[in-house]
C-alpha cells in the first residue's frame, strides 16, 4: 500500500551564518502549517528539522507540542506518521540527487506553552554540559528510521546522550567517527 | 525594529562548556536493527 505523504513545496533557500539551508511547507490535517529545514553540511550530511509555521519567532520552535485543542481534540498520532512520511520522502528525492547523501537528526527535548518539560514515559534528562539524552523525539524519530532503513544502504550511528542520530551513507567517505565528531562540533558552535 | 536575520536557533546546544561530559556513540548492527523493530515493517531502503 502506498503511504500517505503531504504535498509539500518549496520555499527557496538561505544562508544562516555559514550554512546552507533549503526551506520546504506543507499542510497537514490539521490544517496547520509546517516549516522544514533541510541544512547541508560538508560529507553530503543533510539534517531535517521543522517546525509549526506559528512558531517560527520563538526559540523553542522545535520543542513545542501543539496543543491537543488544536488538533480537534485528537492525539495526532496518524497525521505525525504522514509527516514522517513526508519527511522520509523529501529525503528520498535528495537521494536521487545525491548518491552520496546521509541523512541525520538532533532529537529535542519536549515542552508545552508553559515551558514545562513534559511528563514523558522516559525522563528527558538534562546533561551537565546542557544536552538532553534520549529525548522522546529522539525515540520516536529513531524507530521510524530503524522501520525503514536497513543497514545495507546506510550506517545506523546513534548518540544517545545527545538525543543525535545519522543514517550515514555506505558511498560516502565520511566515516562513523566523522559523523561524532560533527555532531559534536554542531552542537558546540 | 524588524526581525533578526540570520540568527541561529539550535535544538540543543552544549552550553556549559566548563562541564566535561562524554558522549559516545554507537553503529548498529542489522540484528541491533531488527531487535528493536516490528516485523510486521518492511525496509524500504
Amino acid at each position: 500500500m502506498e503511504k500517505k505523504i503531504y504535498n509539500y513545496i518549496s520555499k527557496g533557500s538561505k544562508f544562516v551564518g555559514n550554512t546552507y539551508i533549503d526551506l520546504y511547507s506543507f499542510k497537514c490535517e490539521f490544517n496547520h502549517t509546517y516549516i522544514l529545514e533541510v541544512e547541508k553540511h560538508n560529507d553530503s550530511i543533510y539534517l531535517f528539522q521543522y517546525y509549526l509555521k506559528s512558531h517560527t519567532d520563538s526559540d523553542d520552535k522545535y520543542s513545542l507540542i501543539t496543543p491537543i485543542e488544536s488538533k480537534n481534540k485528537k492525539i495526532g498520532a496518524r497525521n505525525f506518521l504522514i509527516i514522517l512520511n513526508t519527511i522520509q520522502d523529501l529525503m528520498f528525492s535528495y537521494l536521487s540527487r545525491n548518491p552520496k547523501a546521509s541523512f541525520g537528526f538532533v532529537g529535542a527535548r519536549s515542552i508545552n506553552y508553559n515551558k514545562e518539560a513534559l511528563k514523558t514515559k522516559s525522563i528527558e534528562k538534562e546533561n551537565e554540559d546542557g544536552t538532553f539524552s534520549n529525548t522522546q523525539r529522539f525515540r520516536i524519530y529513531t524507530t521510524y528510521l530503524k522501520r525503514s532503513f536497513s543497514a545495507d544502504y546506510f550506517s545506523h550511528i546513534e548518540i544517545k546522550s545527545i538525543s543525535s542520530y545519522m543514517l550515514l551513507n555506505k558511498n560516502s567517505n565520511a566515516t562513523p567517527q566523522d559523523c561524532f565528531n560533527f555532531f559534536l562540533e554542531y552542537l558546540n558552535t | 525594529m524588524g526581525k533578526l536575520i540570520n540568527k541561529k536557533t539550535k535544538k540543543q546546544q552544549i552550553r556549559n562548556k566548563t562541564k566535561k561530559v562524554v558522549h559516545t556513540f554507537r553503529v548498529l548492527t542489522q540484528k541491533e536493527i531488527n531487535e528493536t523493530r516490528s516485523s510486521a515493517y518492511t525496509f524500504i531502503l
